[in-house]
């Protein structure tokens, strides 16, 4: 189960900006989950849960819409490493750490470039890199069609390369 | 392959999402092409640091424990609908503690709630064949007892897998099946075991059932309704005798 819940944490705190939203989303997710089981059909129960936390989450940040409460904000991304150990990132120890170095400030850099994308740029850059999902299991999470998944992926990458760009070239 | 449709595609390449053709291509183009080479490298580069750099969140370790049905009630429903949930909850509780002793009751609840996990787990099963020659021999290594494993492909069921479970401190076979749109997982442990067969009875919309066979104490779980999995169960046993 853990591993399912960690990607579903993670999706959840890119979508709704903040810890407390992001577990009671997961919670609710499975809950729904668990409701609609016998609705699930095929074999790939991961992307069907995320698909669930995916809708869940977006209604919870409707939510705080339409409660003029600003969900996504950045200054926790930047932050949360720092202030709280229980919500520092990263679940998994590096794999190589001879293969590449980063400095905090372009830990930081990404970060914030990562939550300053577009949503439906995000949430595809979320379920590719760090959860590892093909495009036609993100095509059917997010509920769009494969050239879209493509396109998107594309431009947030597009996105977070020149904002790295731009962070070494300050610090050459 | 021209540099414009390779250009396109080099997301996709990156991602190891072409069939062996194109991949072969775009192999063929980057070792002509500058350009599009030094955006692969690029990628490549972006994706190291973004595994580097680990911003992926970590889960606060209360949610891990998310179990059994209790837990899943408390969230259910904001304010008094989750009030009324416990209350509910109790209520069962209290229902179920007049129709048996707390000890079979914890039982059954203890079998509902492994199946309930294996619903969501990705460890519902650990070993992934529907053939029995495959499954007996990994519950006979990993658990040092052999339970019989039907196949029951006989009338469209079909096993699933099977993996190894912990239940009341007894390590028991569970093998996994699809009955329709239903789940069962029939749980196996022998029958000196200090665990007994349970009684059997429904908790939150599932069902137990308990059986024994030749040595063997047998539990089987699932939603679907209680006839259907008493049928369900006679199968088994029948199809389990050797």
């Amino acid at each position: 189960m853990r591993p399912y819940l960690a990607a579903a944490y993670n999706l959840a705190c890119w979508i709704t900006g903040n810890p407390t939203d992001a577990q009671d989303v997961v919670q609710e997710a499975m809950l729904r989950a668990f409701r609609f089981f016998d609705d699930f059909r095929g074999d790939n129960l991961r992307a069907w849960l995320l698909k669930i936390v995916r809708n869940t989450a977006l209604s919870a940040r409707a939510v705080n819409r339409a409660a003029g409460r600003v969900p996504l904000q950045p200054e926790w991304f930047e932050s949360v490493a720092s202030t709280d150990a229980r919500w520092s990132l990263g679940s998994e120890p590096p794999g190589d750490p001879a293969l590449i170095s980063i400095t905090e400030e372009e830990v930081a850099a990404l970060r914030r470039a990562i939550a300053n994308l577009g949503a439906e740029f995000r949430e595809v850059l979320i379920l590719r890199e760090f959860e590892d999902f093909s495009y036609r299991e993100i095509a059917a999470i997010t509920g769009s069609p494969i050239g879209t998944v493509m396109s998107r992926l594309s431009r947030a990458r597009d996105e977070l390369t020149r904002v790295m760009r731009d962070e070494r070239g300050e610090k050459p | 392959m021209t540099h414009d449709e390779v250009s396109r595609l080099l997301d996709a390449y990156v991602d190891q999402e072409l069939d062996p053709v194109l991949t072969a291509g775009i192999d063929r183009h980057l070792g002509e092409c500058g350009i599009c080479a030094e955006f692969v490298a690029s990628r490549r580069g972006l994706r190291a640091r973004l595994r580097a750099s680990q911003i992926r969140f970590r889960m606060p370790p209360e949610l891990t424990r998310w179990v059994g049905p209790e837990q899943r009630a408390r969230y259910a429903a904001p304010g008094w609908m989750r009030a009324a949930a416990v209350a509910a909850v109790f209520l069962m509780a209290g229902f179920f503690l007049g129709q048996y002793t707390s000890r079979t009751d914890d039982l059954n609840a203890q079998f509902v709630n492994a199946h309930a996990r294996s619903l969501l787990a990705d460890g519902a099963v650990e070993v992934t064949s529907s053939d029995h020659h495959t499954v007996k021999p990994w519950f006979a290594q990993k658990l040092l007892f052999s339970p019989p494993v039907p196949e029951l492909d006989d009338r469209g069921d079909r096993l699933l897998g099977g993996r190894a479970d912990l239940i009341a401190k007894v390590r028991m076979a569970a093998m996994v099946y699809r009955h329709g749109n239903h789940l069962v997982n029939v749980f196996v442990w022998p029958e000196a075991s200090v665990v007994g067969k349970p009684p059997g009875g429904d908790l939150n919309g599932f069902h137990v059932l308990g059986a024994r066979i030749g040595g063997f104490n047998v539990a089987l779980v699932s939603d679907m309704n209680p006839d259907e999995l008493a049928v369900f169960r006679d199968r088994w046993v029948a199809q389990a005798k050797p």
